[in-house]
């Protein structure tokens, strides 16, 4: 069987660049622009750009509580998981700028069209706050809103590792002696492990 | 992982090198790759040159580059599972003491 490969870093970023300015699933192009922009600091005017906010700056002071009055003020769970995964996404671009030393990237202009507003008919709550295909886990936690849970997984695949278990050869997740670009496995895993401890991360 | 994949290549890890920058973890090049990620997690603009060179000095651009992009995806994954809700299994809740750092209280 031939090892699976990702496109290469820079492609997979400027990739996801395109699609974050895009209709998505419950907003606009236009929308996906702002809260992009409210995830790194941008303001804060509408429940979508305050989550968006939240998850950048401080994810872990997020309680169910707090999703239930955001549904309250018009950002439905759905909606939630989109933001989730905007504001995530263009959280990792941003760190992998700032650690290779390049400014952080202008947004490209908002694409028009509507959203698709398609529903995964096959999620439900298991042990998270939001609806997952099974108990979540990193590659399903966004699996109620699919076009973003594909792309999450698509940059995860190019940055880290292709979150497949299944598979032990090339850079997969199944791969325990895997090594990408130099860094091998266990110097991957202590990035990783430090990555979450600093950010007080411990799923 | 971290231990498994360790275990794979030889190598005597010191899992207590994760949590402590102070502590030699055993993994080749490891106190650079920790100063990188605290830079970079941090956000500190005075140290990041300082460790990016060092990083670069040890391993290579490539391997700069590629640590840099293990970063930015656990910044993302990070994220995605809090603002999920999804807390630590069973299996990760002991691993506080492994590595010297104390569960948070929000997860009691």
């Amino acid at each position: 069987m031939t090892a699976p490969t990702t496109p290469p870093i820079e492609t997979a970023i400027e990739e996801q660049l395109d699609r974050l300015v895009n209709p998505g699933t419950w907003f606009t192009g236009g929308e996906r622009h702002a809260i992009c922009s409210a995830a790194r600091d941008g303001d804060a005017t509408s429940a979508a750009r305050r989550a968006a906010q939240r998850v950048s700056k401080e994810p872990t002071t997020i309680t169910a509580e707090w999703i239930s009055e955001l549904a309250a003020d018009g950002l439905g769970i759905e909606a939630y998981v989109e933001v989730v995964s905007i504001a995530s996404i263009i959280r990792a671009v941003d760190s992998f700028d700032f650690g290779v030393g390049v400014p952080q990237r202008a947004l490209p202009n908002p694409v028009d069209g509507e959203p698709s507003r398609l529903r995964n008919d096959d999620v439900d709550l298991h042990n998270a706050w939001v609806p997952t295909t099974g108990r979540a886990v990193p590659m399903n936690v966004l699996s109620a809103v699919p076009a973003e849970s594909a792309a999450m997984n698509d940059l995860l695949a190019a940055m880290y590792l292709i979150p497949a278990f299944n598979i032990s050869e090339g850079p997969t997740m199944g791969n325990k002696t895997a090594e990408r670009d130099g860094l091998t496995r266990p110097q991957m895993e202590l990035v990783a492990s430090h990555t979450s401890l600093l950010n007080d991360c411990f799923y | 992982m971290l231990r498994e994949s360790a275990q794979l290549l030889g190598l005597d890890v010191d899992m207590k090198g994760v949590g402590s920058p102070t502590v030699d973890s055993g993994i080749p090049s490891g106190r650079e790759l920790i100063a990188f990620t605290e830079a970079v997690v941090l956000r500190d603009e005075l140290e990041v040159e300082t460790a990016r060179v060092a990083l670069e000095a040890g391993l290579g651009k490539a391997a700069m580059v590629r640590a840099a992009a293990v970063i930015g995806a656990f910044e993302m994954v990070n994220r995605l599972m809090d603002a999920a809700g999804v807390g630590p299994t069973e299996q990760y809740r002991s691993m506080g003491e492994v590595i010297g750092v104390p569960l948070p209280q929000r997860f009691d």
